[in-house]
């Protein structure tokens, strides 16, 4: 019992602590991938916490059950109450987490629903399917899942140079192959499922959106180079007016150096 | 493209159902056509009404016809232009409730920007 306690305190703490230990500085601006794993360890560390907590109830009450009926230990009728109501929560957590996962897959559904009807072209590249659309906006999206996507919009196309434009590829293609997709879901769950007041829900997701941007950004420079893709950036940074672009063209040229040569593209970017 | 799960259709997907049937067509057409274009479970005519009140009320369909026995449906937009408008409104940001896309640009928000530009300061005064 004091074990389980244990375990849900260190739980508590890694929950308040977690959030204001990585957030501080600005390593992760430097090191996004290391950044990416350690708020994931944090969260995972969390949860098998709390499932230590619970398992360790659980075996607490039967072992005392047992100790009572062989007339060797009498009571526990309280750790036998705390290990109801930790399942009861556990029952109610699995609840929460698929009711709330049904809204998110459909919000995801819709999405992609209302984009394949303007496709102009799709491409099968083996790893994705390209799928060109008509559009003025600046787009590029990886839609990752059994069928991967990468879409990508004409003004996008029309706007960059060949060699731009497959940096900008190359850093969709890192989403989907290094599952960033699936690094945003968990941490959309994680924030819906904890109370707003809970701050560690909404601090993993607002840090998995950026740093799974710049952990891209750092894959598509090291093949593409790091100059090329804060061309592109650049470039459409200037055309929108997003100063977040610009910062990360800015922050491609000052972390990283093209004295490194580019390793060179996946096989599916080169178009 | 029409998400079913068992008998039952997920949320809105009626809605989108009812306004491909509207735009393959090209002459405005009854509830009751537009109840037997429908594939998959067939809803009941009341339902059908309400959708399309519900579609109506939204703007994405005008009723005409000369009274309420003779009333008839057709959608305001083609379907190319009703996609290009929900695919942009789509892609233009999603709220907090709703899921995100991995989008090349657009995804950072203002705090996100001042993360990246404090970083930024900091590592030119380490430079410099």
């Amino acid at each position: 019992m004091p074990t389980a306690i244990g375990c849900l305190v260190a739980a508590a703490l890694l929950m308040v602590l977690a959030p204001w230990l990585l957030a501080r500085g600005n390593w992760q601006v430097a090191r996004p991938r290391l950044a990416l794993g350690a708020w994931f360890t944090a969260l995972f560390t969390g949860l098998a916490l709390v499932a230590a907590a619970l398992v360790g109830t659980v075996l607490a009450a039967t072992s005392l059950a047992v100790a009572a009926d062989s007339g060797r230990a009498g009571g526990g009728a309280l750790v036998t109450v705390v290990a109801w109501v930790s399942l009861t929560g556990a029952g109610a957590f699995i609840g929460l987490v698929s009711g709330l996962s049904q809204p998110l897959v459909d919000s995801y559904r819709r999405s992609l629903r209302r984009l394949s009807p303007v496709a102009t072209a799709r491409e099968d590249r083996g790893a994705f399917t390209l799928v060109r659309f008509n559009s003025e906006e600046f787009l590029a999206v990886a839609v990752p899942g059994r069928r991967p996507e990468i879409l990508l919009s004409s003004a996008l196309e029309a706007h960059l140079t060949p060699e731009q434009l497959r940096a900008v590829l190359a850093h969709e293609y890192a989403h989907l192959r290094h599952r960033h997709g699936l690094a945003v879901r968990i941490a959309e769950l994680n924030a819906l499922c904890l109370p707003r007041w809970v701050p560690a829900g909404n601090a993993l997701r607002r840090a998995t959106l950026l740093l799974v941007e710049l952990a891209a950004d750092d894959v598509a420079a090291g093949q593409a180079g790091a100059r090329t893709l804060a061309g592109a950036l650049s470039r459409i940074g200037q055309a929108t007016h997003d100063p977040g672009l610009e910062l990360r063209a800015a922050r491609l040229q000052a972390f990283r150096s093209d004295a490194t040569q580019p390793c060179g593209l996946p096989l599916p970017v080169r178009i | 493209m029409v998400a079913l799960i068992g008998r039952k259709r997920a949320p809105g997907a009626l809605e989108a159902e009812i306004m491909q049937v509207l735009w393959d067509r090209a002459e405005p057409i009854s509830a009751r056509e537009v109840q037997e274009a429908l594939t998959g479970p067939e809803p009941a005519t009341t339902t059908v009404l309400t959708v399309l009140d519900r579609l109506h009320k939204k703007g994405l369909v005008r009723r005409c016809g000369e009274g309420p026995r003779k009333v008839r449906f057709t959608a305001t937009q083609s379907g190319e232009e009703q996609a290009s408008t929900t695919m942009l409104s789509a892609l233009g940001g999603a709220t907090d409730r709703e899921a995100v896309l991995l989008k090349f640009a657009g995804n950072l928000q203002p705090d996100d920007v001042d993360v990246l530009r404090r970083a930024l300061e900091a590592n030119t005064r380490q430079r410099g």
